[in-house]
Order: C-alpha cells, then structure tokens, then sequence
C-alpha cells in the first residue's frame, strides 16, 4: 500500500502476433480452429467430371443456403473433365456461379472469409471461398430520435453497405470516397471513413485514417468504443464528434468539408471535427424558414444558459443574494418556502438528483411504464413533495424548467454535458453565491477553450483562427442564397458551394 | 496525476479549516430572513442618540393565504448602524433591509439634520439610496409606524396605498433618499413628502423643506400642487371650478408643461416667468351650464388658470419666504441664459427672496361632451 493507495501494478502487452492463425491453408487447420463450435457446417461434394470429392466449409447463419445449393454445388456437380492441376483456376474463373470466388493466402483471410458469410471448399491441396453472405438485417425504418416533419424519413441501419448505399443514394458524385479499415483484433468490425474528395481537407482525412489505424483494441461493438479513441481530449463530458442517425446529415456533413465514419453493426454515424456550434443545430434547421429558425436557434442557444445556470442561479439569490429578487417576488417565495425543513441549495441539488433518478428510470423501462412512472414521479411525488412541505413549489418550478430547457439541445450527449456541469454550477453557487457561480462559469468556459478536435478548436466559430470566422452561421441561420462559402476552418478544398 | 487527484481531493478540505466565513461570503438563507420595508427614524432621548424603528410587511405564510402581523422593531442607540445592528439580536431571523423601500423621519430628527441617515445610508451595502424618504410632520416616525400597523395591516401596505393616491391627486412627489441628497448637494434645498397621523391612517399632508440638510417648513396639499406644476410632476388630480350661472364642475387634470423665461440686467436675474399649460376633462357638472357652449368653457378656462395660479403662487410666496430654491430655478435661469453663468451664481442666494416671479397659467378644457344629446335625440 503506497502513499496515495495501492502501487500501481505494471500493465502487461496487449499480445499480438502475425500471422494470427500460423497454419495453411487446409481442411484440418479450419477444423481445428473451429474445433467446438456448433454452427460450423461441412459437406462432402463429388466435384463433377474431376471425380475428386471436394469438402464445403461454412458458418451457419452466415451464409445463404439455397444460394450454395444453386450458385455452388449443383455447378460443382456439373463439372466437366478438367486436369485436376487446373481445377482450382477453372472453379475460379467461372467453374461456380458465384460473383466472388477468391484463393485464400492464408488462414487469417480464409476464417474472415467464412466469418463474413463465405462457404469454402477443399480438394487436394486447394482452398477456394465463395462469397455467399446471408442478407439478413433490418430494413431501413425512420429515425427514433431526429425526427422532423420536412425531410426525409430514412435512417442508418445495423448493416454498413445499406447505410454506405443510402449515402450514395444522396451523393451521386463519383468523387466520394468510401475507405474502410477494420477495427478490434476480435470483433474485426469494418469502419468506414467517407469523404468527397476535392473538398475535404486531406489532412483531415489523413488524421482520421492515422487515428483509426492506430486503435488497438479487442472489439468495437459499441458507439464508445469509437467516439472515445478517436477524440484527442477524453477528459471531459462534451461530446466531440457529432453522432446522427439520418444519411442526409451526414451527406450535409461530407459537403461542408467534413470526414463522416460508419461503423458495421452500428446504425448511426459520426461527422468530424464536432464543434460547439455544430451540436446546437437541429437537422430541421436548414427546412423551415430561415427566420423561424433563426428564432428556434437563439432559443436553444438561450435555454443553454437557462439549463446550466437556473438552479445556480436561484441557489445564489436565495441564499445569498436576496436583495437581486423584486420585493414582491422575494415575499411569495419565502411564503412557500415556509414549513420546509431544507435549506435552498439541499432543497435544489436534492431535487436535481431526484429528476436524474427518475429519467435514468424512465429510460431503462420499457416505453409504456416509462411514461407510467414519468407521471408518478413527475406529477404524485412532485405535488405530494409540495404538499407535504419537503419541497418548495419554486424550486420545484426551477428544477423542472432547467430540465426541460435541457431537452431542447439536439445533441443528447450535449445535453448530458450540460446535465453534468449544472451540478458543478449549483454546487459552486451553494459554496459562494454569484462569485462561486461565476468561478464556475469561468472554469467552463476555460475547459471549453482547451478543447481541440482534429485541430479545430470545440469553441470555433467563437474563437477561431484570424480568417476562419464565419459571422451568421452559429446563432442566426442566414438565407442559404447567402451562405456561398464553406466552413473555412475546415480548410476545404473547395472554398466555395454556390454560385 | 495522482498528486492532481490528491490535491484535487484536498481542496475541498479547506472549507473545514474554519476560514469559510472570511473567504467566502455567508449565506443567509431566504427562508431564515426577515424583511424589513420600513425604517424610522426619531430623535432619542438625549441629543447624541437616535431612535430607529424597523418595521416588516404582513407576512403571508404558507399557500393558503394566511398571514401574520407585522414585525416592528425599536431601538435607540448612539448611531443608527449601531441601532441596526443591535435590533438583529431581537428578530426572528436575519433582519435585512435590502428590500427597505421607505424611509419615515420624525419631525424632531428631520430638524436635527439628514447627515447620519445618508452617511449611514450611502455606506451600508443592504441599504439603497432609491428608497423614498418621508418626513412624519408633527410628530415621530415610531408614532406613525405603530399607529398605523395592526394584526393585518401594517405601515407599508399605507404607504403602498400613498404612492397610487400621489399619482392620481398630485399633492405630493415621492422623492428618494438619492433625490433629496442630490438636491441639497447641488443647491441647498430639497423637497421630501411629508405625512401625518390621521386617525390611525397616514395622510399625505404635502412637501417637507429642507434647507442646508435640515427642515425649515412645510407645504400644504394645495402648495404641492403649485410645486408640482412647476416641476410638471402632475399626474392627475381635480379642481373644482364654480361657474357665473352657480353651475359647479370637477375638471380632471390630464396634462401640464411648464416653461420658463429670465429676465437679467448685467447678469443679475431681474424677474422669472413661469407659462404653464394644463389640459384637462370635464369630468362633472352640477347645474344648467351647456357644456358645449364656447363661452361656457372659456369661463372653466379662466376658472382653472385661476385657481391653479393662486396654489402656485403661494408655493413660491412660501418657498422665497424661507430663501429654499427648492424648485431649482438657479439652474432653470442658468440654463436660459448660460452666457451669464457665472454671474447668476454669484447673485442668486442675495435675489432669491426678493426675486419676482410671474405665473402664467393657460387653461386648456379639451375632453368635454354633452352626456344629455344621445337622450334628447331619442325623445325628439
């Protein structure tokens, strides 16, 4: 036990060796390495004219069975009389109908192969795979959380080619370019980076391509999983890069410069570099008028500063502070707060807590006793709070406007941020009042100000490099006639998107 | 890192070391504050000391509408902070007088001099000088606190009651502790309401004076209301106008300006015309007069100038007796004639009392109706 609790214990290597699978190519090897393993499959084939009798592998579920049937074993039966030497060019170059048929150079190929819905056949010392993958997934459904009224009622799914083809579907331009890596030495999970080049920075691209390459971990099979290692600063609760589940944000994205990335198995994707800006804008922002959503963004922007600093605020005049409040306001407050037994700030952080606990509880049950327990917590125990004097109806009122204006952010994980550094606002304000809330206000602003992302500063456009301020984009929406230029600090290549 | 966290951890700690309360500021918590809308102050028993008396609102409690009395609080001490601060013992809670709006002076301490309630005033964080200051004539500001205060009823919900008569009769003008100071800063002299007990009621009985910090006089109701035509402080009241054929009428005054002319010789003012214009309604008429007839209405005309005239000239009659130039008009003549400055400071105080002054009141009837055409015409 050291000083400052337990000695820290020397983490060992994550191991990694290459090849993964040091075996050949053969039979035995895939069956050694899916010793165990219920759902892998084989069949013996007698492969046509040749009279070799040939051995089919798969996975279960993976692949598409009457396809095998039609695309691979009934031509295979049907094999003319080849030189057994040739036979694996002839299987190759058309023997079998299937589209991809490929010659495997080792087993870490192979097994992604027959992972990723192959069926791979041996015979004498040949190994074939034939792409044969199930089609499986989940059609394409409107969005859950962004939805909006004027536009287009399509979001990502779970599979990475559907959502790369809704994409595509938007972006006609030959110039879109979709690399994909793999991510996770276990879960092998393909990611996607798009970009249009031409417009998109190239070092941007190739940040993000270096920043992917080096993710080293076991599987990536949650939206953390990503988010997390991609960002340079992990030390704080704004999130960095934007997460959309609508293809046409992402396409919007991809036009003003940026890099989007698609995860297999994920349905969303991810637009960098995020900023502060970028979270505030909702994807209806540029359908509606541009007045009507100009008005919509000041309030956002507004309800920023209500969210954050209502209850700190009320804490402070309350207990510090009283000669802010008018004489007439000041003497409701003191008749409701009477018979309470706390003081402001318990009654306040108390109360903020409550709301958390029922809207942790309100998203973990199902959606019809959610709502359910929404309105126990929300309206018997917050009246009975009130009636039983626990609570006064004020704080109540404050508690219950900050949380709601916290649900006009479009980003939920911005409004998490939000959630988090209120507390840290109200608990400063119960320590000192409006100095401790200004402290606070301070130290926010000053974290914000430290946060970089693919080298654009979390705070641009409001403190951005001398060249790269773009007036009217943040708060007010301009008319899109107007807007010709694209986001200079993205460094497009292409600085103009309109005539 | 982890003599971040360490120190991080420790911060907290500080707030245990007992320095909190001169770090920080101190928290009084709303629910624990009691407070106090009036503060009088009297004369105390001896010269050296003062007595102040803190007076609370009715305090509603609960949701229900339920209410207990007022806090009055009394105390007599060397200072007036001191007094404050000693009454704290006696509270509740937290006395504050952040939300102090009133300010009631006995006539004995108004006399005695306004110096220690605006130094106090002026230095003490809580307080604030747009508090309205008023000066109880002929008796104590603790008389009028507690004659005026009951289980339901307590002195601020009267004074609340003065500010809405003051706009709709204009014989008074609530000026603040900040007015007063600044008037007697810059010229000398400065105007205050003043009230009266009145069969346990404050009544507004007009103007306290104050010269050189301390009370010199008052003005009547009807002397307010020339000061207040003057100032073009009205904001409504009514005169009553009685007509040659006995008809009597009530006239609502709507709207005044004044406007002064200088009179100088080498400098010196010579004379001062004060033309005040007033626009109002015929509100009520008791008798045979047509309302409509032109000559009718030159008669209320005339009969408003007149008596307007008379309150204001007795108004300044009052004010040059006591040499108060509590109007400003030193300043009103400097502006006309800013060349003559310098000159006009120099004279002012030896002319002000013997000063002429010219009113020129110009009545002005322009809201009137026969209310018995609509009924005529359905009978013809």
């Amino acid at each position: 036990m050291g000083y400052f609790g337990r000695k820290k214990v020397t983490e060992p290597e994550h191991p990694r060796q290459e090849p993964n699978i040091d075996l050949p190519v053969t039979l035995n090897s895939v069956e050694q390495i899916f010793q165990h393993c219920a759902d892998f499959s084989k069949k013996e084939v007698r492969l046509g004219g040749s009279g070799l009798i040939g051995t089919l592998c798969w996975i279960d579920g993976m692949v598409r069975m009457e396809r095998v049937s039609e695309y691979l074993i009934c031509p295979l039966s049907r094999l003319p009389e080849v030189n057994k030497v040739d036979l694996g060019d002839w299987i190759l170059q058309g023997g079998v109908w299937s589209m991809s048929a490929q010659r495997p150079e080792n087993m870490d190929e192979l097994c992604q192969q027959l992972v990723d819905g192959s069926v791979a056949l041996f015979f004498e010392k040949e190994g074939l795979s034939f792409s044969l993958p199930t089609e499986e997934k989940r059609s394409i459904s409107p969005p859950t959380v962004e939805n909006v009224v004027k536009g287009s009622k399509d979001a990502f799914v779970e599979s990475l080619r559907t959502n790369t083809s809704l994409i595509r579907r938007r972006m006609r331009t030959p110039f879109l370019r979709i690399e994909e890596q793999l991510v996770g030495r276990q879960s092998l999970t393909p990611v996607d980076i798009l970009y249009i080049d031409g417009i998109t920075d190239v070092g941007l691209v190739d940040q993000v391509r270096q920043q992917l390459e080096e993710i080293d971990i076991d599987a990536a099979i949650s939206a953390g999983n990503l988010e997390e290692y991609l960002v340079d600063n992990t030390r704080t609760a704004f999130p960095q890069m934007l997460f959309t589940e609508r293809p046409n944000r992402i396409c919007g994205g991809l036009m003003e410069g940026r890099v989007a990335i698609l995860v297999d198995g994920l349905p969303c994707g991810w637009l960098v570099p995020g900023n502060i800006a970028q979270f505030l804008r909702a994807p209806q922002d540029k359908s509606t008028n541009y007045l009507f959503a100009t008005v919509l963004s000041l309030i956002r922007w507004v309800c920023v500063l209500v969210t954050l600093f209502l209850p700190g605020l009320y804490v402070a005049m309350a207990s510090f502070h009283y000669e802010m409040i008018p004489t007439k306001l000041i003497r409701s407050i003191v008749a409701s707060k009477e018979y309470v037994p706390f003081v402001t700030s318990v009654e306040v952080l108390g109360l903020l807590i409550s709301f958390e606990i029922l809207q942790e509880a309100g998203l973990r049950l199902p959606q019809t006793i959610g709502q359910t327990v929404s309105i126990i917590g929300g309206l018997v125990v917050g009246q009975s709070a009130v009636e039983a004097k626990i609570v006064s109806p004020v704080v109540v009122i404050v508690v219950a406007v900050a949380g709601i204006t916290g649900y006009t952010m479009p980003s939920q994980d911005f409004a998490n941020a939000l959630r988090l550094w209120r507390f840290f606002i109200t608990l400063a304000a119960a320590l000192a009042g409006m100095f401790g809330m200004t402290v606070a206000a301070l130290a926010l602003v000053a974290h914000l100000s430290r946060l970089e992302n693919f080298g654009v500063a979390y705070l641009t456009p409001f403190a951005s490099n001398p060249g790269e301020q773009m007036e009217g984009r943040v708060v007010i929406r301009l008319p899109l006639k107007k807007v010709k230029l694209r986001e200079l600090y993205l460094h497009p290549g292409n600085k103009r998107k309109q005539k | 890192m982890r003599t971040r966290v360490f120190l991080l951890g420790i911060l907290p700690a500080l707030l245990l070391t007992g320095c909190r309360s001169n770090v920080l500021p101190y928290a009084h918590d709303i629910e624990r504050v009691e407070l106090v809308e009036v503060l009088g102050l009297d004369q105390g028993s001896d010269e050296e000391s003062v007595q102040v008396t803190l007076s609370t609102g009715v305090r509603r409690t609960g949701d229900s509408g339920e209410t207990k009395a007022p806090l009055v609080y009394e105390i007599q001490g060397e200072t007036v902070y001191q007094s404050v601060l000693d009454i704290q013992s006696k509270g509740e809670g937290y006395l504050s007088c952040a939300h102090m709006s009133n300010c009631l002076l006995g006539e004995e301490a108004a006399q005695a001099g306004l110096e220690s309630l605006v130094d106090f005033l002026e230095r003490d964080p809580e307080m604030r000088l747009n508090t309205t200051l008023y000066v109880v004539q002929e008796g104590s500001a603790s008389e009028l606190i507690r004659g005026s205060t009951d289980e339901e009823t307590s002195v601020v919900d009267r004074l609340q009651d003065l500010v809405e008569d003051v706009k709709r009769n204009s014989n008074t003008w609530l000026y603040t502790l900040k007015d007063v100071t600044v008037g007697l800063e810059q010229n000398g002299c400065a105007l205050a309401p003043a009230l009266k007990l009145e069969e346990g009621q404050a009544e507004v009985t007009g103007f306290a004076c104050f010269q050189d910090s301390g009370l010199v006089g008052y003005l009547n109701r009807e002397q307010a209301m020339g000061v207040n035509l003057l100032e073009d402080h009205v904001t409504g009241g009514a005169v009553s106008v009685s007509l040659s054929d006995g008809s009597i009428t009530a006239l609502r005054l709507k709207k005044t300006s004044c406007r002064w002319s200088v009179e100088t010789e080498a400098g010196e003012v010579t004379g001062m015309t004060a033309q005040i214009t007033v626009h109002a309604g015929l509100e009520e008429l008791r008798g045979e007069a047509d309302p409509e007839d032109p000559l009718v209405l030159e008669e209320l005309s005339q009969g408003l100038s007149q008596t307007l005239k008379v309150e204001v000239n007795s108004a300044i009659i009052q004010l040059q007796s006591w040499n108060a130039d509590a109007l400003h008009l030193e300043e009103k003549a400097q502006m006309e004639k800013p060349g003559e400055k310098t000159v006009i400071a120099q004279t002012w105080t030896k002319n002000f009392s013997t000063l002429p002054i010219q009113v020129e009141v110009t009545g002005i009837i322009d809201q009137t109706y026969d209310i018995d055409q609509p009924l005529r015409k359905e009978s013809a």
